[in-house]
């Protein structure tokens, strides 16, 4: 029997997965997509792309799908713990991940990608020091699978880097190790009937949503955007909470605190005929501070895997598209060189990343900063709000 | 004390945690404490399974170590591992070196180690340990035990009870001359009289306790130590020391005062009933007609049952309210079952008897009252007496021991012995453990006191200063937490698994029981016959062998199903080169890869397909040809003709109407989890599966394991239906409910989810709606990959390459059999037809088609599955899984704890990487001299 190597396979099909499967698979590369789920599948989000991720699937002519399926959402109310309430413009597309990420999938495939669902990385195959290859779990056999390249864009739990954290030499690189304060809780669910903001919600591309913070919770913050084709029209809400810190709450107490939220004075209008659909669904993301190691001899980490995300700030979603990009990048030109060494593979992978992700400013941290702690405390945020409310252009520089 | 050593380190220990099993082998043997047990966190982050946050989590997880879970120390996660890897005589090697009685134990042990299985914690059922031991223990061949003579010391053991025989055993093993006194005519105690035979094959007890004493203990049965022998007697013959394990082998009866008519021709207590129908003990007892027994524990339930299996007409009674039982609620349905009453909040007033005979017994009604202390007391509710007419009263209310018979040590209130810690009675060189203590309560519990007292008693009489080395558990790192996410969600198929299966012994009480059994299968049966397949695919009884001319033309074909073997067989039958390329690891195609093992029998298929493997033929696995590479990249690599053999299966639903509906699922892909044992999240109950071919059956069949209820929507009439008659009637008889002449044109959704099936009924040009949470469809073919990297190739709506009538695509030189009405085998043999006319120039006819095929008949009916009906009337002795069930259940196990170690108190002695049973250590050289402490 002949073994033959694929180029590049990618374990993991949410948006980062699919993003550089497509990617890679429009530059000519031979890439095998895999996943554990069956697309399309639910996934504990806040749903919505801003401009980061809709950047890639227009390069990716995906977009005009998107636009169809999608809440465009123009404006965001603010509301602090204190009551105050501003509307500041916030510009992203709403759409349920269920939708999304088979519509991710279905774009690589069009590109050209395999993907092969239901498929789940058990192990990877290391020679050497250098990953080349995997082991795969599908329709009850275990097999390996060669390639020149493993992409592990398999999420926050990535069993990519669990495979990886075995071997001491990654360990001492960074990988495997959790910053209990760099993960974020989240909780998601769904309602119909919701009641919105009928002075800023006019239809499906003109729509606003809220988000709220009490200063009670420690860093966090809640949201209820209307999502999807029939958002508007029925009043189809994601509703949900991000706080940080790994241990901050069990999952429990943090349904206790969002539903604190939702009967809170100035929100519990919009639930009066509201009825929620199905579960409710939690999930973990890791921030920046994690610091992860995401690229080594024949592998690299994207999307929730390496950690990209800065909640708040900017929206996971695009930063792990940002990731997928760079990624892709990064293969390309390592499959053109032959040049697959650790340094190599990171050098043009941070390379590329950057090009996508100019660096910030020394006030822009510190305004990220200012914002991060005004979660702790209700009157810096209600002052924020306040500000909103008076300039225009405070609102523009920090949104 | 605490002292430092210095050794010459050459090499360090290092435990690869992939492949640690957990056993705890290398642990227990090192010598400075090095190795320690981790355990992995599992984090569930939803309202149901609740474990808090992140540390409470990681504490619990340590809590719930599986490792801790058994008394006798067997490892659950140990034996799955073995199990899944197939080395069954190292799972039972493991069992065996902790538990000289396991085959009781599979039988009749609680399992308390599947309460620590984590996957309770992410709300799923525990890993079945007791058929994965059950299956472990049939498949293996036990080897007689040797035990060791290294001392002179002799140790005497009363009592041949479970407790007894472990303790014997332990004693025996560590190299001591052992003696069991028994006074019963036989060893067993308990396990022979107390355990009825339809839950513990008595077999199986002889065949253990064989094992145990024929390896050299002394058994002396009929010594009844404390009646015509006495302890005295003992210390004169020489023995150093006393191991009371005499168990709890005397029934209780209230007292004259408590109960008028105690005294009645007819009234027993418990144990004498059941020593003389399960020990056939004579113990002289006349049993009537109708028994009132009374008692509302475990053994007041066998009792009942035992003398229904006689025909009696069995009245149960307890004080207990009916919220508040002993017994499970599957020990309560048993007693419905078999057709045994059980009252509830029921006392026995007295016994009311004639000429000294009981007649009846009043019954009186209780109500439980709160006292002043807020505990629930019992109280006769006056006036309620009723009497029950009945011929035999049983008391089934306790059980006690005689302990002042055999020496006079300290004893509590209710007669048990008293013990330390250290399983010593306050008289000197006498032990006692088991029931005889009133600290074990199963035999399982038994086992380990009596494993327990006799190391405690080794280590007295050899003078060992072996301490107890505390095992502590630590939590493993965060990053190795697991999350229900990461985890495979394994099929609820925790109950089906077991295929019931009884005793060789015939069962002297109940013939319908037999009955019952026979008609239970325990053989897989295949509904299709893949030999026949593999046969009409050219395959030969006969091993294949094909040489091949040097300048013989070359053809690519691609899909390895029974299609393209066909082709690849046919071609190379006269003479071409073929090369068959399949995307996966190896050739079958669905009969391989989406095929259940009722469907299929895979081991016969995949002993035909080496025939092709090794025939000479060209086959390449692993890679998607047509896509990469492309045809013309197979042009480029010299191959004359390229065929399509690809599945008519694992495409998208694209046109679906309602496919992007959460509950609709493409057939294959949801088979593929299926056979992985994984079921979707939110996979729903009301399932229709959409389809007439065998995977359509097959898959039903699995899913109606799973789910409350499964229908299947076909197109034709049940007789005209692609699936074979046997595969239609055994989803039936299994419980599928079939609808045929329907058409599934779309689903309906409510709320993002799918609500109803819309139907076309063919015959009479009206549509219906099915309710469902689930539909399952079948997708097309997966060929759009193929047709992006081939531009030029033209394709059919429906996913198919688009061929003329000799089978040609657009592109010279391919060809494609996808979509053909034709049998796998016939539509292969006609694209080796088309390529040979390429390959000759030729331009011979191919029959695509049969045209005389009449469409078949549409006949709209509603057919329901027929219902489980519920087994009744026996438990089984021991159940079994078949190999592949206990594969799936094995591989349930998430493999929570692993070993590590810590390299600065590890000297470098290598004895743990000689004995860990997984080869999960390695010894890496380190060349320097190190400082080691050790304790």
């Amino acid at each position: 029997m002949v073994a033959i190597k694929r180029d590049v396979i990618i374990a993991g099909a949410g948006p980062a997965g699919a993003i550089c499967a497509a990617y890679l698979a429009r530059a000519g590369v031979d890439v095998l997509l895999i996943d554990k789920e069956l697309f399309p599948r639910d996934k504990a989000c806040g749903d919505m792309l801003r401009e980061g991720i809709v950047r890639h699937i227009e390069k990716l002519e995906a977009v005009d799908v998107l636009d169809e399926k999608s809440t465009c959402i123009r404006k965001i109310k603010l509301v602090g713990s204190a009551g105050s309430e501003a509307a500041v413009p916030f510009e992203c597309y709403a759409l349920p991940r269920f939708e999304l990420d088979k519509l991710l999938v279905d774009t690589a495939k069009s590109w050209g990608a395999e993907v092969r669902q239901g498929c789940r990385l058990v192990d990877v195959i290391r020679e050497n020091g250098k990953v080349c290859g995997v082991i795969v779990r599908e329709k009850g056999a275990e097999y390996e699978i060669r390639s020149r390249f493993v992409i592990g864009a398999d999420g926050v739990d990535s069993q990519l880097v669990k495979c990886l954290a075995g071997v001491p030499d990654e360990t001492a690189g960074g990988i495997g190790e959790e910053d209990p304060d760099g993960i974020w809780l989240g909780v998601r669910g769904y309602f119909k009937g919701i009641r919105l903001d009928r002075s800023l919600t006019k239809d499906q591309y003109d729509a606003g949503g809220v988000f709220g913070f009490d200063g009670k919770n420690g860093h966090a913050y809640f949201w209820a955007l209307p999502v999807g084709r029939d958002g508007v029209k029925r009043g189809l809400c994601n509703v949900g909470m991000l706080v940080k810190g790994r241990d901050a709450f069990s999952s429990k107490e943090l349904l206790e605190r969002l539903d604190a939220w939702m009967g809170s004075e100035k929100i519990k209008a919009m639930f009066d005929d509201a009825e929620q659909i199905g579960e409710w669904s939690f999930g973990r993301m890791a921030d920046k501070t994690q610091a992860r190691k995401c690229a080594g001899e024949g592998w690299i980490l994207i999307g929730d895997a390496a950690a990209p995300a800065e909640p708040l700030f900017g929206d996971g979603l695009s930063a792990a598209a940002d990731t997928a990009k760079a990624a892709a990048d990064a293969v390309e030109a390592a499959l053109k060189s032959g040049d697959f060494s650790a340094e190599a593979v990171t050098a043009s992978y941070k390379a590329a990343l950057a090009k996508l992700q100019p660096a910030k400013s020394e006030d822009e941290i510190k305004e990220d900063r200012l914002l991060m702690e005004s979660l702790n405390d209700p009157h810096v945020m209600d002052k924020i709000v306040e500000m909103l409310v008076r300039d225009p252009n405070y609102a523009k520089k920090a949104l | 004390m605490k002292f430092n050593i210095t050794v010459d380190k050459r090499a360090e220990a290092v435990i690869d945690r992939g492949l640690c099993i957990n056993c705890g082998e290398c642990r227990e043997i090192c010598p400075t404490g090095a190795v320690h047990e981790l355990q992995k966190t599992v984090v569930c982050m939803n309202a149901g399974g609740d474990a808090g946050s992140f540390p409470s989590a990681a504490k619990r997880s340590v809590e719930m170590a599986c490792s801790g879970g058994c008394p006798l120390g067997i490892v659950p996660q140990t034996v799955a591992a073995f199990v899944e890897k197939g080395e069954l005589e190292s799972a039972a090697e493991h069992i065996w070196a902790k538990n000289p009685m396991p085959a009781v134990c599979a039988a009749v042990c609680e399992h308390i180690c599947q309460d620590t299985c984590k996957r309770i914690m992410l709300g799923d059922a525990p890993l079945n340990m007791k058929a994965l031991e059950g299956y472990v223990l049939d498949n293996t061949e036990a080897a007689p035990f040797k035990y060791p003579k290294k001392y002179h010391e002799k140790i005497a053991v009363i009592g041949g009870g479970p407790a007894g025989l472990s303790a014997a055993y332990h004693a025996a093993s560590a190299g001591f001359g052992v003696t069991i006194f028994e006074k019963d005519n036989a060893l067993g105690g308990a396990l022979r009289w107390g355990i009825p035979a339809f839950r513990l094959d008595k077999k199986i007890v002889a065949e253990e306790i064989n094992r145990i004493v024929d390896a050299g203990i002394e058994v002396r049965c009929g010594w009844h130590i404390g009646a015509d022998h006495s302890l005295d007697e003992l210390w004169e013959e020489g023995f150093s020391a006393c191991i009371i394990a005499a168990g709890e082998s005397y029934g209780v009866m209230p007292d004259e005062a408590d109960m008028p008519g105690i005294d009645g021709l007819g009234v027993y207590d418990g144990v004498k009933i059941m020593r003389q129908i399960t020990g056939g003990e004579d113990e002289g007892a006349v049993i009537g007609d109708a028994v009132v027994v009374v008692g509302g524990g475990g053994f007041a339930a066998d009792l009942a049952r035992v003398l229904r299996r006689m025909g009696k007409d069995v009245l149960c009674v307890t004080e207990e309210s009916a919220d508040d039982l002993m017994m499970d609620a599957a020990l309560t349905q048993a007693l419905a079952d078999e057709g045994a009453e059980l009252r509830t909040a029921t006392a026995v007033g007295q016994i009311i008897t004639e000429n000294g005979k009981v007649k009846a017994v009043e019954l009186v009604k209780i109500d439980h009252i709160e006292d002043e202390r807020g505990r629930l007391k019992a109280h006769r509710i006056k006036g309620s007496g009723l009497n029950h007419f009945c011929d035999t009263v049983v008391f089934a209310t306790g059980q006690k021991s005689f302990v002042q018979d055999i020496c006079n040590a300290e004893t509590y209130p209710n007669g048990k012995i008293k013990i330390g810690d250290d399983y010593k009675t306050n008289k000197e060189m006498v032990f006692a453990c088991g029931d005889v203590t009133g600290e074990t309560s199963s035999v399982v519990e038994a086992l380990a006191a009596g494993k327990e007292a006799a190391e405690e008693v080794c280590r007295v009489l050899s003078g060992s200063a072996d301490t107890y080395r505390e095992h502590e558990v630590f939590s493993a790192p965060a990053v190795q937490a697991i999350y229900p996410a990461n985890v495979r969600r394994a099929a609820a198929q925790y109950e089906e698994m077991l295929i019931e299966a009884l005793p060789d012994e015939e069962d002297p009480f109940s013939e319908d029981v037999q009955e019952d059994a026979a008609g239970f299968d325990t053989r897989a049966e295949y509904t299709e016959d893949i030999l026949a397949v593999i046969r009409s695919a050219g395959i030969t009884e006969q091993p294949l062998r094909f040489e091949f001319d040097e300048n013989a033309k070359k053809a690519a074909v691609i899909g390895g199903g029974i299609a393209g073997i066909t082709a690849v067989v046919s071609l190379a039958k006269k003479g071409y080169k073929p090369t068959i390329f399949e995307k996966r690891p190896a050739l079958g195609g669905s009969c391989r890869w989406l095929a259940t093992d009722k469907r299929i029998d895979k081991t016969a298929l995949i002993n035909e397909l080496k025939k092709v493997e090794s025939s000479g033929i060209d086959v390449v696995c692993g890679v998607t040809a047509g896509v990469r590479p492309s045809v013309n990249e197979l042009f480029g690599m010299g191959y004359d003709a390229v065929l399509f053999a690809v599945g008519e299966h694992g495409g998208d639903l694209y046109d679906f109407a309602g496919a992007d509906l959460a509950g609709v699922y493409e057939m294959t892909s949801l088979m593929g989890s299926l056979l992985d044992n994984e079921v979707p999240v939110g996979f729903g109950n009301k399932v229709l599966v959409a389809g007439d071919d065998e995977l359509t059956f097959d898959i039903a069949r699995r899913l109606n394991e799973i789910c409350e209820e499964v229908t299947v929507l076909a197109p034709w009439s049940k007789g005209s239906l692609q699936a074979k008659t046997g595969a239609v009637d055994a989803a039936l008889e299994e419980g599928v409910n079939l609808v045929t002449g329907v058409e599934v044109t779309a689903a309906e959704g409510k709320d993002g989810r799918a609500y109803n099936a819309v139907c076309e009924v063919a015959e009479k040009g009206y549509t219906i709606n099915v309710p469902c949470d689930t539909l399952v469809l079948n997708g097309g073919p997966d060929t759009e990959t193929i047709a992006i990297r081939n531009l030029k190739l033209d394709m059919k709506d429906d996913g198919h390459v688009e061929v003329d009538h000799r089978l040609a695509a657009s592109i010279p030189g391919v060809y494609s059999i996808g979509g053909l009405d034709m049998s796998a085998a016939d539509a292969g043999r006609a694209g080796a037809a088309a390529v040979e006319n390429r390959l000759t120039g030729n331009d011979s006819y191919i029959s695509i088609a049969d045209p005389e095929k009449a469409e078949p008949p549409r006949d709209h009916e509603m057919i329901e599955g027929k219902r489980p009906e519920a087994i009744k009337g026996f438990e089984a002795g021991k159940k079994l899984l078949t190999c592949d069930k206990a594969m799936a259940e094995a591989s349930r196990c998430m493999g929570c704890g692993y070993h590590s170690l810590k390299a600065d108190l590890c000297m470098g002695c290598g004895i743990c990487a000689k004995i860990c049973p997984a080869g999960a250590i390695e010894m890496k050289p380190v060349g320097e001299s190190k400082e080691v402490q050790s304790w």
